[in-house]
């Protein structure tokens, strides 16, 4: 096992690199830093799934922490049905839905309300673009890339609605499959592309608007 | 309609339908036809693919931010527990 500071800069752990036989049969040799390493890698993700379900940060926590537990008394049972890490999350989003229901009084999470095209009113009636994109593409590599800019877009991101959000990282930035996400999120294929779309469309539009 | 577009036979997507498409065509969604529509919309359209151009590189910039990293207390407060678990299961 590596230890944490030589992760690499993109921030992926060597649990990622492992299969899931080899990482549950390190966890249950009780091999700690394997251990750390995957709730490094999964916390965020699970903080992410449980702030869907339960209406503050300090009881998606609480949820997160119960979730570990439950993992760790589980793995014997882990069957390697589905990955480990869908697994883990979906022992996360049966906590949060029950919590989330007792504290809400509703098995239903907030939607994300109405939504607006960024693009709407840059269309000439006829039906093409009356104010393009802007060029921002052409701008050199070094601003394209720049860790300013990667910071812009991780604002973008946090400023989506909750379920546009946690799509967008799922795919986008944690690089989970279409299947993966849908699946684990209950969405339809279609649902899952329409909220992945959305917020595409917006973070562009966030990044058309910051590299003016 | 721009001359490029104008040109092309039948019944052409327009831009705001290209824009509503566009995941759909990269993640491979669309059915034959209608993908053939949206590769000839942005092979004829000039500004359609500056826009495909720029949802990728959102998607790639998207891939380049990192969670917010879980703080020290909190990482060992849950290995402690993992210890703690399996020591008495």
């Amino acid at each position: 096992m590596r230890p944490m500071d030589e992760r690499g800069i993109d921030g992926r752990s060597t649990v990622e690199d492992m299969g899931d036989a080899e990482l549950v049969a390190a966890l249950a040799a009780g091999d700690e830093a394997a251990y750390a390493d995957l709730v490094v890698l999964l916390t965020p993700t699970l903080l992410r799934l449980a702030d869907l379900y339960v209406p503050t940060r300090a009881v998606a926590e609480e949820v997160v922490q119960e979730t570990w537990v439950a993992v760790v008394r589980g793995l014997p049972g882990f069957e390697g049905r589905s990955s480990l890490r869908t697994w883990v999350c979906r022992i996360l989003l049966n906590r949060a839905r029950s919590v989330g229901a007792r504290e809400r009084r509703s098995a239903a999470p907030p939607g994300d309300g109405p939504w607006h095209a960024p693009e709407r009113g840059r269309f000439f009636p006829i039906g093409t673009w009356e104010a393009p994109p802007s060029r921002w593409d052409e701008l050199p590599e070094e601003r394209l890339m720049a860790a300013e800019t990667i910071a812009h877009v991780d604002q973008a991101i946090a400023a989506l609605p909750l379920r546009q959000r946690t799509v967008v990282e799922l795919r986008d930035r944690r690089h989970w499959t279409a299947a993966e996400v849908s699946e684990l999120l209950s969405l339809s294929d279609v649902n899952q592309r329409v909220l992945l779309h959305r917020a595409r469309r917006s973070v562009r539009a966030s990044l058309e608007e910051y590299l003016r | 309609m721009s001359a490029g577009l104008n040109r092309l036979p039948g019944n052409p997507l327009t831009c705001p339908e290209l824009v509503e498409l566009a995941t759909e065509h990269l993640e491979g969604a669309l059915d034959a036809h209608t993908d053939r529509r949206v590769a000839e919309h942005l092979a004829h359209c000039p500004d359609c693919p500056r826009y495909v151009r720029q949802l990728l590189l959102t998607i790639e910039l998207s891939g380049r931010t990192t969670d917010d990293a879980l703080p020290e207390a909190a990482r060992a407060e849950l290995v402690e527990l993992f210890a703690r678990l399996h020591r008495q299961p």
